[in-house]
């Protein structure tokens, strides 16, 4: 790709990060921004285009601590290519740090965080739908960093997403029910409520809670996501017993309904 | 739990039950009954302030005499309907609706919604982008707009089907701009009286859920089972004059509707039995159970519906204005703790057995849309609802 070598060129110290599927994603040093990643692949379908334009737009207009910061987004119509420069935030994905987060204290700290952060986007009628250990990032601070928008849901925006699909996009062992049905209209912040519920008892257990092996049956990790069987926490945190119970109900009008109403639960004040 | 009148054909009944007699909350009016500029001189602004004015977009392309006059009716603004004609005029539609709802001090301001007699795939998205988007979206351009209510008709299949079901309750309860909704449950039974516990059940949970997202409820064309459906808290349910107010059915709408539906029997509303007698069965009640007439309601309108010299006919104002003037009553008398409803509710429907078990006692026989064979349903339905919100 051209414009990867001529901006490649400009930067130093490059190294590749990860490359899979169509993608791959370097570090460097811009003489610009500083600490960058560079992004850049193919895109194989007018909708992938458009989940990437999505997210590069999303990303331009936040300037939060929680998301990385956008730098430049490149596309090649005629090789149908891009490249994406963001921030290249200083911190080990999540699931490399679970030994920071055993107690309970340090768990509802990290949503109340997570929650925040979320909320920036949530206001904007924009879904994350993966969150997950490995698209957050902590960083020596402990401030987690969300990343990754690629399959997340713009409610303002066409659905991206073939309603005939049996399931809708999202990593299905991190996924709320609605989205393992793809069931779009269903579809809202109460779907990442879910997805934080996973998170947090995952940490809480140091192992899946909807684990069949976990939970005693034979089942799959879906499927005891689409029944609601999951092994609940053993704590004497009530906010911890009750966040859980009030985000992992198999339907999403049992569980918190709005923002502010996790927020006042979770005692955290939601800033824009 | 208010009661609202739900407005239709001889809709001055409600308006007079309403300010002669004190029954009712409300009015829901029906622009299919009164023509736009009608409404300011029929309705004072003192009623005004606590009715809401359902648009009746249920048919959008088809618009009934007295739906000609509203300029915001889709048909009216649409000269081909289709629904991407619909999309793009959506927003104005919105907008026009919304001032009329406003500039007419309504206690609420109601989004509409479309007719489905097939639920299609994409209802939700359909229904989302041309009435819920653009009403929320020009709602917040008009300044100290009444509240938004959203209509919602419930198709049979979305109470029994659980997957339609929690999509329904968790589309609604996505939107945190609305107050509440208007709900209509699309009865496609037979019999007079709803005689399925399982549907009957799976209505307290749907209103139940609404409300434990803190939504008002507000139930549309509800019959007696109103008052079955107050242990789920409905912020109101309705009373109205035919059957066809008491029921929801498209034909009411549609243009070639006659004003009334058949039903050459008169009946006579009894919160003693929660069922609509027929006149017919009055001679052998007269005639066979000792004090029978302990077994309906004193109101401004017993005397002349009892008296065997009236000459009734379902077309009499007493009858309706009787039902409005007894169950209105009967709303006021529930508990407000919802605990104390329910064994209330459930003391009532027992009396109401025992009054039954005493009219077949005295070899009286009531046809199955006049008897107490709906009830089973209700403390069925009562022991499912209670089971399944523990």
């Amino acid at each position: 790709m051209k414009a990867l070598d001529e901006i490649t060129s400009k930067c130093s110290d490059v190294q590749a990060l990860a490359k899979g599927g169509q993608k791959s994603v370097l570090s460097a040093i811009h003489p610009q921004h500083g600490k960058v990643v560079i992004k850049f692949g193919e895109y194989r379908s007018i909708n992938s285009i458009e989940r990437i334009k999505r997210e590069v737009e999303l990303l331009k207009e936040l300037n939060s601590m929680y998301y990385p910061k956008h730098f430049e987004f490149i596309i090649d119509d005629d090789n149908r290519e891009f490249l994406i420069i963001e921030e290249c935030i200083d911190g080990k994905e999540l699931s490399e740090s679970t030994s920071a987060f055993t107690e309970v204290t340090a768990i509802l700290s990290l949503i109340q965080d997570l929650v925040k952060g979320l909320n920036i986007i949530w206001a904007k009628n924009v879904i994350h739908r993966d969150i997950k250990p490995a698209n957050i990032l902590i960083k020596s601070d402990g401030l987690p960093v969300i990343i990754d928008l690629g399959i997340a849901r713009f409610l303002d925006k066409a659905s991206l997403t073939h309603s005939i699909a049996a399931r809708g996009p999202a990593t299905p062992i991190y996924a709320a029910p609605e989205q393992l049905r793809n069931r779009k209209p269903m579809i809202g912040v109460r779907t990442d409520f879910f997805l934080l519920g996973i998170l947090a008892l995952e940490l809480y257990h140091g192992f899946h809670p909807f684990d069949p092996q976990k939970v005693g049956n034979h089942a799959n990790i879906v499927d005891n996501i689409l029944n609601g069987i999951y092994l609940p926490p053993n704590s004497s945190n009530n906010t911890f017993n009750d966040f859980i119970e009030g985000v992992l109900k198999v339907q999403p009008y049992q569980r918190f309904r709005l923002p502010q109403e996790l927020a006042d639960h979770l005692g955290i004040k939601l800033i824009l | 739990m208010k009661i609202y009148h739900q407005h239709g054909h001889n809709f001055v009944w409600n308006l007079d039950s309403y300010t002669e007699d004190g029954s009712g909350n409300g009015h829901i009016l029906s622009p299919v009954n009164i023509e736009s500029d009608k409404i300011p001189l029929r309705l004072s602004e003192d009623i005004r302030k606590v009715s809401f004015f359902d648009p009746q977009f249920y048919l959008p392309h088809d618009a009934a005499k007295k739906l000609q006059t509203y300029t915001f009716f889709p048909k009216n603004v649409l000269n081909n309907f289709s629904t991407s004609d619909f999309i793009e005029q959506a927003y104005d539609i919105a907008q026009s609706c919304l001032v009329f709802q406003k500039e007419l001090n309504f206690q609420y301001s109601i989004i509409p919604t479309r007719y489905f007699s097939e639920l299609p795939e994409n209802a939700l998205e359909q229904l989302t982008s041309i009435f819920l988007d653009p009403f929320i979206s020009e709602h917040s351009r008009i300044t100290d707009a009444p509240p938004l209510l959203l209509t919602v008709i419930v198709k049979s299949i979305q109470l029994e089907d659980e997957l339609l079901r929690s999509e329904l309750i968790t589309w609604i309860t996505n939107y945190p701009e609305l107050r509440g909704v208007y709900l209509i449950f699309d009865n496609d039974f037979y019999s007079k009286q709803i005689k399925d516990p399982e549907y009957l059940s799976n209505q307290l949970l749907f209103i139940h859920y609404l409300r434990q997202n803190g939504l008002e409820v507000h139930v549309g064309y509800t019959n007696t089972e109103g008052y079955l459906l107050s242990i789920a808290d409905p912020t109101s349910v309705t009373v109205g004059a035919y059957e066809n107010l008491r029921s929801f059915g498209i034909q009411r709408l549609e243009t070639r509707e006659s004003g009334t539906q058949q039903g050459p029997t008169p009946r006579i509303y009894s919160s003693k039995l929660f069922q609509w007698i027929p006149n017919t069965s009055l001679p052998p009640m007269r005639r066979l159970i000792p004090d029978w007439q302990g077994l309906f309601d004193e109101s401004p309108y017993s005397e002349y519906l009892l008296n065997p010299s009236s000459s009734l006919n379902f077309n009499r104002k007493e009858i309706y204005k009787h039902y409005f003037f007894i169950f209105s009553r009967q709303a006021k008398e529930l508990p407000a703790d919802l605990q104390t409803r329910t064994s209330f509710v459930v003391e009532k429907i027992k009396t109401v057995l025992e009054n039954f078990e005493r009219i077949s006692n005295h070899n009286v026989f009531l046809d199955s849309n006049s008897d107490g064979s709906h009830l089973t349903s209700w403390m069925n339905a009562i022991s499912i609802y209670n089971s399944e919100i523990v």
